[in-house]
């Protein structure tokens, strides 16, 4: 893949604690094409946060880049200092982080917090800075958005306050912006307001957009593309019809079997098929796959070695579908899984 | 199937329901305003049921869980609980129904005393209601420790120690130790991760099979509460504004906001989520402290008509078991 506009390449990132080394992403790499959306989805502490850390270079001690590289157009983000990653963020990947409440500075007014990074970035005067938000925030549907302007976070709602977020992302017109759980801490109702905005800026704007969910709903309508992690790797990945219809990793299964279907006729007869046990402790990952403690269909081979991607040939789709599960291994057993559907259904 | 009223004796009754909570308009000044947070609520549970109870946050679903087992003092209304208007009982009168009706809370986290060990939690109920003492007491501990999945050897140790799934397992053993009748879950699935919901809600569903259990399931997750209860009631800004068999509401519902509700719930299937057509409210819920005149939901509703800004929709049953407070139904 050339020319991707971000390529994550074998990152490892871990946390230097005292009980010793936490592997919060190990080995993971993927590719972003710009106007592209692509989900990542996991449980918590699957390592989803720290990889959207890393690329924005806003690890705290003890975290690390152990290893890897990130290219953004080319330019290696990993080998950036301080100041010129400062010029990066913000300006050509815009955050948004998912707890609306506590992300903003209370005792701010919106268009102190909104000026800062378009007099930082763009180099625009004042004045040109306040009319430039005030145009952001109607871009983001705030009504009344010139006085809105000049009000604290504690005037806004919710939902709102996640619109003021995507603003002040947007403000610089990056190329990526990352949504970390954007909407888990909003209402269903805003929710959906607010995935109708992320879908028309990532339509009018071109942004490519990477969203952290634990939400396989919310990826349905917005991404094209999914990888989903477990416990810092990444088990599977693929294009969005892949993954809901052809998924082939037990752990997808699992996450799909675990959320109840409101259109599902059958919904009350269908009991949940839960994931049994916990995720594992990073500090002593298990030897082989990862998932292989909690995986009903674990050969031995699985908690000796860790499986290797294996590529799946079956739809015509330009986009690789891989999984990382012994069970795609010539020689496994058969496993049928009923979460396997055709996409016609 | 819907005639409940002929098969099945309501277990607890729930009439005109009102709690309101006074606010101070300002810091230390003396203007008072009243928000009410459940106004004039009436529905019924029946033995052995669940009733679903949905809403955005701020509606006044988890003030309803509370007032019925009186952790909040109603303002008026009667909670009728095998034909005992509870609300009037006094502490001494209302301890065997305390032990008959419990609550799982929805943060396992704050919900468990950090400093005492899982059995001296899973005790203090026993002791409170004089079921068991001593080494009854402890046996009782183990029984209940098993009855929800973890071992008895966990008895000893600290809420600390456990995940979050298993200290929701705590929390619905302590609500089990009483033999209650009826238990509010109050959203207890909504801290914990997608895999671990699962678990928690099989074994609520198995414990209902085994002990005849009856649920108001609280939770702002429509399809959840779609998948545990036979019943959904659909609260809005203080007031119930649908309530019909799970089946029905998700398949027609009526009331404007249920649809937009329903609509706004996204579902994991790339192909339907494309095909589906979204109706996006509008704007935030209002206020409930002054609540705007008429209907509730009219500052977000597509169909108002000018008659729900002036008096407010009462419940009527449109088909048997399907209620909706609605002039446009």
């Amino acid at each position: 893949m050339m020319n991707s506009l971000l390529d994550v390449r074998n990152l490892r990132t871990s946390f230097y604690t005292y009980a010793g080394e936490v592997k919060a992403v190990d080995d993971v790499g993927f590719q972003l094409q710009s106007g592209e959306a692509l989900a990542v989805v996991g449980e918590s502490g699957c390592g989803k946060s720290v990889t959207a850390l890393s690329i924005m270079g806003l690890l705290q001690e003890p975290g690390k880049i152990a290893a890897g590289h990130i290219y953004l157009n080319g330019r290696d983000l990993t080998r950036l200092s301080a100041k010129e990653m400062c010029a990066v963020r913000g300006n050509e990947i815009g955050m948004i982080f998912q707890d609306p409440m506590t992300s903003l500075n209370p005792v701010l007014s919106i268009k102190q917090q909104m000026i800062e990074s378009l007099m930082l970035h763009r180099k625009l005067s004042k004045q040109q800075a306040i009319s430039r938000g005030i145009e952001l925030l109607k871009m983001v549907g705030i009504p009344a958005a010139g006085d809105r302007f000049y009000q604290y976070p504690h005037q806004f709602s919710g939902g709102m306050r996640q619109r003021v977020m995507i603003a002040m992302a947007m403000a610089c017109e990056p190329k990526i912006l990352i949504a970390d759980e954007p909407t888990t801490a909003l209402d269903v109702t805003i929710q959906a307001q607010i995935l109708e905005l992320m879908k028309s800026l990532k339509e009018t704007l071109g942004t490519a957009i990477i969203l952290i969910t634990h939400d396989l709903g919310v990826v349905a309508g917005l991404c094209q593309k999914v990888l989903v992690m477990y416990a810092g790797k990444i088990v599977e990945r693929g294009s969005i019809k892949a993954l809901y219809y052809q998924p082939k990793h037990p752990y997808t299964w699992g996450l799909l079997g675990a959320i109840p279907r409101l259109d599902a006729v059958d919904n009350q007869k269908r009991k949940l098929t839960p994931i049994w046990g916990k995720p594992p402790d990073l500090l002593v990952p298990p030897p082989g796959c990862r998932f292989a403690p909690r995986c009903k269909y674990a050969m031995r081979i699985c908690e000796e070695e860790a499986p290797p991607d294996f590529e799946i040939t079956s739809t015509n789709e330009c986009e690789q579908h891989l999984a990382a599960c012994w069970l795609l291994d010539p020689r496994a057993p058969k496993v049928e899984h009923s979460m396997e559907r055709s996409a016609s259904l | 199937m819907n005639d409940y009223g002929k098969d099945f004796q309501p277990l607890i009754e729930v009439k005109h329901l009102q709690k309101s909570f006074t606010i101070a308009k300002r810091a230390f000044a003396g203007a008072k305003s009243c928000l009410k947070a459940v106004d004039d609520v009436s529905f019924a549970i029946y033995q052995g049921e669940t009733l679903g109870l949905v809403g955005e946050s701020g509606c006044g679903k988890t003030t309803i869980g509370r007032t019925l087992i009186r952790l909040y003092e109603a303002n008026g209304g009667e909670v009728i609980f095998r034909g005992q208007n509870i609300l009037g009982l006094s502490e001494q009168k209302m301890l065997p129904y305390r032990r008959r009706m419990q609550m799982i809370f929805q943060d396992p986290y704050s919900s468990l005393n950090p400093r005492m060990t899982v059995a001296e939690i899973l005790k203090e109920p026993l002791a409170i209601h004089g079921i068991a003492s001593g080494k009854a007491a402890l046996n009782r501990v183990h029984e209940l420790l098993q009855l929800v999945g973890l071992s008895k050897e966990q008895a000893s140790r600290f809420p600390h120690e456990f995940s979050g799934g298993q200290r929701q397992r705590i929390g619905i053993a302590r609500a089990l130790a009483g033999e209650p009748e009826f238990i509010i879950c109050d959203e207890p699935i909504s801290a914990l991760d997608v895999s671990i919901q699962a678990q928690i809600i099989n074994l609520l569903e198995k414990l209902q099979e085994e002990m005849n259990l009856t649920y108001l399931f609280i939770a702002h997750d429509i399809s959840m509460v779609r998948h545990t209860s036979k019943r959904i009631a659909v609260m809005y800004l203080g007031k119930l504004v649908e309530l019909a068999d799970s089946g029905e509401l998700a398949a027609s519902p009526l009331h404007p906001y249920t649809k937009a509700l329903l609509s706004a719930i996204p579902v994991a299937d790339p192909i339907l989520e494309a095909s589906r057509h979204r109706i996006v409210l509008e704007g935030d819920v209002p206020s409930p402290v002054d609540p705007p005149p008429g209907c509730r939901f009219k500052t977000r509703c597509r169909i108002a008509k000018p008659c729900c800004a002036e008096t407010e929709p009462e419940p009527r049953e449109i088909a048997p078991g399907h209620t909706v407070a609605c002039f446009a139904v």
